[in-house]
């Protein structure tokens, strides 16, 4: 199963996977950044689709996933191998602007990723997308990407049950605290029945 | 003294500016869609004519209540702000999903559909309400080099003449809104004005 930790930046999500490693059995934590360290990838496109293969090999050895990173639910849906994960979900973590203003000007800054309109309207996105996947499909969608099926979700609607993210709004909450809602909402969702498996077909 | 209301769309401003004309007492209340616009620019030179109302209202012995999209920033860049006996600003701001279904909730203009460009002007309000550094590029227009931008573009944050109250209507009934606006008016009309001709506050 594929555990997505999604959202814009400073809202804790890099937090969430240092302090869940080893807390829930079987779960493989990973920050997105990894694969960017390890510098194999000229072209970001393969990114995505290249942890997909990293979470179906886990899986085939009977471990769950969890991936935290800036990747839209939609986006990932969207990856070519994304339809042989038995079980996908997704979680937003969110905050409030002037939070993530405040969370943003605490860490090292890096040149290329100025603080401006742009991060909050990322974070804009992110909020909109997680509750609705008709919103605004542009600003994901690159139809350059390889193999990419965005057909599969792109005529769902907000109350469509394959679209199913949950939000939690990190705002006022220690980090320990959020820590302990993602790992909650990671053990509900193991005994729920899936709905994005292959046997459900539900690209189709 | 012109006190504004201003704030991205569906934030509740006309609405309030509407339940509070005669209510309150020498003031004069209008919504700044009574002068249409269609540009940001338009917007900018349409403020003037606010202005020189507000001016006039003020030589009566009056104060002047107006609702707009114009941030802060634009109204004191205004030719005719440093005239004005104070110029206090109000943001109405609510989250993302109470602005969408607000937004949809009323009829619809091609010109303006509900979209990304519209919450993202809703978040340059919010950060420009807190920070007159944050993204001046989003409205200091060159097309309007005779606007005074130079008044308050080096200011911080922090800065006492950037006092910009929010109200987040995200909960709110109109009424209780209006009731929050009447009580901040009534308040800074007891309190000495920063911005103010014998300040020189644009200096």
């Amino acid at each position: 199963m594929f555990f997505l930790i999604s959202g814009a930046a400073a809202t804790g999500k890099k937090s969430v996977v240092r302090m869940l490693k080893g807390k829930i059995k079987d779960l493989e934590c990973h920050w997105y950044n990894e694969i960017q360290e390890e510098d194999t990838f000229k072209d970001k496109h393969e990114e995505e689709e290249e942890w997909v293969k990293r979470a179906l090999k886990a899986q085939a050895e009977g471990r769950d996933f969890l991936l935290a990173g800036h990747t839209p639910f939609g986006k990932l849906l969207a990856c070519p191998s994304a339809i042989k994960l038995n079980g996908i979900n997704c979680c937003l973590l969110d905050c409030h602007d002037f939070v993530r203003v405040e969370r943003y000007l605490d860490r090292p800054q890096f040149e290329e990723w100025p603080l401006c309109q742009d991060t909050l309207c990322w974070a804009v996105f992110h909020r909109m997308h997680a509750h609705d996947p008709e919103w605004e499909q542009r600003v994901v969608i690159n139809r350059e990407m390889p193999g990419f099926q965005w057909e599969r979700w792109t005529s769902w609607t907000a109350n469509d049950e394959r679209w199913d993210v949950k939000r939690i709004d990190t705002t006022e909450n220690e980090m320990e605290y959020t820590v302990n809602l993602v790992k909650e909402w990671i053990l509900e969702e193991k005994q729920k029945s899936q709905i994005l498996t292959p046997q459900n077909k539900w690209w189709v | 003294m012109l006190f504004l209301i201003c704030g991205a769309p569906a934030t509740g401003k006309s609405s309030v500016v509407k339940s509070l004309k005669d209510k309150l007492e020498n003031i004069e209340c209008h919504d700044s869609d009574e002068i249409m616009v269609e540009t940001g620019t338009q917007r900018r030179v349409s403020n003037e004519e606010w202005i020189l109302k507000a001016l006039e209202a003020q030589a009566k012995g009056n104060d002047f209540l107006l609702s707009t999209q114009s941030p802060f920033g634009e109204i004191l860049a205004a030719p005719s702000a440093i005239k004005l006996d104070g110029i206090k600003c109000c943001l109405f701001d609510c989250n993302d999903f109470v602005r969408v279904e607000r937004y949809l909730a009323r009829p619809q203009d091609e010109k303006w559909p509900l979209g990304m460009d519209t919450l993202c002007w809703a978040v340059f309000h919010r950060m420009h309400a807190v920070d007159p550094q944050w993204e001046q590029r989003v409205i200091v227009d060159k097309e309007l080099p005779e606007f005074g931008w130079k008044r308050w573009i080096p200011w911080q944050k922090g800065d006492n003449r950037w006092d910009v109250k929010i109200i987040d209507t995200s909960e709110n009934t109109v009424e209780h809104t209006a009731n929050l606006v009447s009580e901040w008016i009534v308040d800074e009309k007891r309190k000495p004005q920063v911005l103010t001709p014998e300040n020189k506050w644009w200096e």
